[in-house]
């Protein structure tokens, strides 16, 4: 299991992540999810062993990671650039993996290629971006890790790469019992492929938990007022979201229970709809609801 | 092979057991058929692998599949029909208030059962 405990990063002074906690267990899909800036790359540097933390710890399976090859070596690692040696060709690479990796399988290598389709004599600098990513999941895997550490994987890849990436990933994760941490700004994508996500904001975690749990907590209402009502009069400090067309609103809330069904109803709610939400919508509305409330105290 | 409605009122889980039911009663799933594991499955319907995993366990504790490590998941060999009485009596419920609604819109006995048959043959 990957354990982060505490896990704090500092850049000349500036706090970028603060009090990281989050696990990863054998077979388990993680998903990172966060704005931009929010701090994810460099808790994944962190986590895969690039960064020492400033405070806390990153261990996996008991054993630290920082400045450990033999944990290393178990641990898959494709970061977001991916920048490998530009001058070497990708058998090349192949060839260095080898080497380095006591466990690199070329078979894996070639049959995984088999459905990627990369040229083995092109030069990596010519390859491009969703190519390169390609390549890093390619030669990650063919290390046969234990875990797994993605960064922004999908973002370069067309749609037919896209679904090779995420079917092969679904089947290796459950033949090899990997962990996997992900993230993405694609959040349709994780939500087929997480068990669980971890929200960070401004570096710190806000929520650390299961996606169905998540999709349960927060409800989509299609609601009925005749005449209408003006939206600021939808005030419990549960609802997320309110938008209407007409009389009809759309209505998005935290802990939906009884009481707020009786609530609305008393503000003239007729026709109460429960409506499926994705992790996408469900995300966007939580951080537009943060915004307004910034806005109110600067105000 | 399943097919969701999202607008629907019964919750994904249990359309996906309903279907699998369906399935294997019309023949379509044969006994020791492989069925897609649970990420698998959630990548094709694009849900959450703990939607279907919560379908697969209730399928499996029904004795209708099976899991065996490193294999896979099949539609088990032998599947045990047995009455499961709290869900019977939940049935009757739903029956009872559906033949009030045929009776209100003129349907007699006999047409009520003629219904039923019809479609009881229909799926097998």
């Amino acid at each position: 299991m990957i354990k982060v405990e505490n896990v704090s990063k500092r850049y000349s002074k500036i706090p970028v992540i603060e009090h990281i906690y989050l696990t990863v267990s054998r077979g388990e899909i993680r998903g990172l999810i966060g704005n931009n800036g929010a701090g994810k790359t460099t808790l994944i540097k962190c986590i895969t062993g690039i960064y020492k933390p400033d405070d806390g710890s990153v261990l996996y399976d008991d054993e630290k990671i920082y400045d450990n090859p033999d944990v290393k070596h178990k641990v898959g690692y494709v970061s977001d650039n991916c920048g490998y040696l530009g001058r070497y060709s990708v058998s090349g690479m192949v060839r260095l993996y080898e080497n380095y990796y006591p466990n690199f399988n070329k078979e894996k290598f070639n049959t995984l290629n088999e459905e990627f389709g990369l040229s083995l004599k092109s030069k990596v600098k010519n390859l491009s971006k969703g190519q390169k990513m390609r390549l890093g999941f390619m030669l990650e895997l063919s290390k046969q890790p234990e875990y797994l550490i993605l960064d922004e994987p999908t973002s370069g890849l067309d749609p037919v790469a896209k679904s090779k990436f995420m079917e092969i990933l679904v089947q290796e994760v459950e033949k090899g019992n990997i962990g996997v941490l992900i993230s993405s700004h694609n959040l349709g994508d994780l939500e087929k492929l997480c068990d669980t996500i971890t929200l960070i904001e401004d570096g710190k975690v806000t929520n650390n938990t299961n996606v169905d749990d998540l999709k349960e907590q927060f409800v989509k209402l299609q609601v009925v007022i005749p005449g209408g009502i003006d939206s600021s009069k939808l005030n419990l400090p549960n609802i997320v979201n309110v938008s209407n067309v007409g009389s009809v609103y759309t209505i998005i809330i935290d802990n939906y229970d009884k009481m707020t069904e009786e609530w609305l109803k008393s503000k003239g709610a007729e026709l109460i709809e429960v409506i499926d939400m994705g992790l996408e919508e469900l995300y966007v509305s939580s951080q537009s609801r943060k915004g307004a409330e910034q806005n109110e105290k600067m105000a | 092979m399943i097919n969701l409605d999202f607008k629907s009122d019964t919750p994904i889980y249990e359309q996906i057991i309903e279907q699998i039911k369906y399935h294997v009663m019309k023949g379509n799933l044969e006994a020791g058929t492989i069925i897609p594991s649970v990420r698998k499955m959630a990548l094709e319907l694009s849900i959450t692998p703990g939607t279907v995993a919560k379908a697969y366990q209730e399928l499996e504790r029904q004795g209708i599949i099976e899991t065996i490590r490193g294999k896979g998941t099949f539609i088990a060999l032998k599947i045990e029909k047995k009455p499961d009485e709290e869900k019977v009596e939940q049935i009757s419920k739903e029956f009872q208030s559906k033949i009030i609604e045929l009776k209100m819109m003129g349907y007699d006995e006999e047409h009520i059962v003629e219904l039923i048959r019809n479609l009881y043959r229909e799926m097998s």
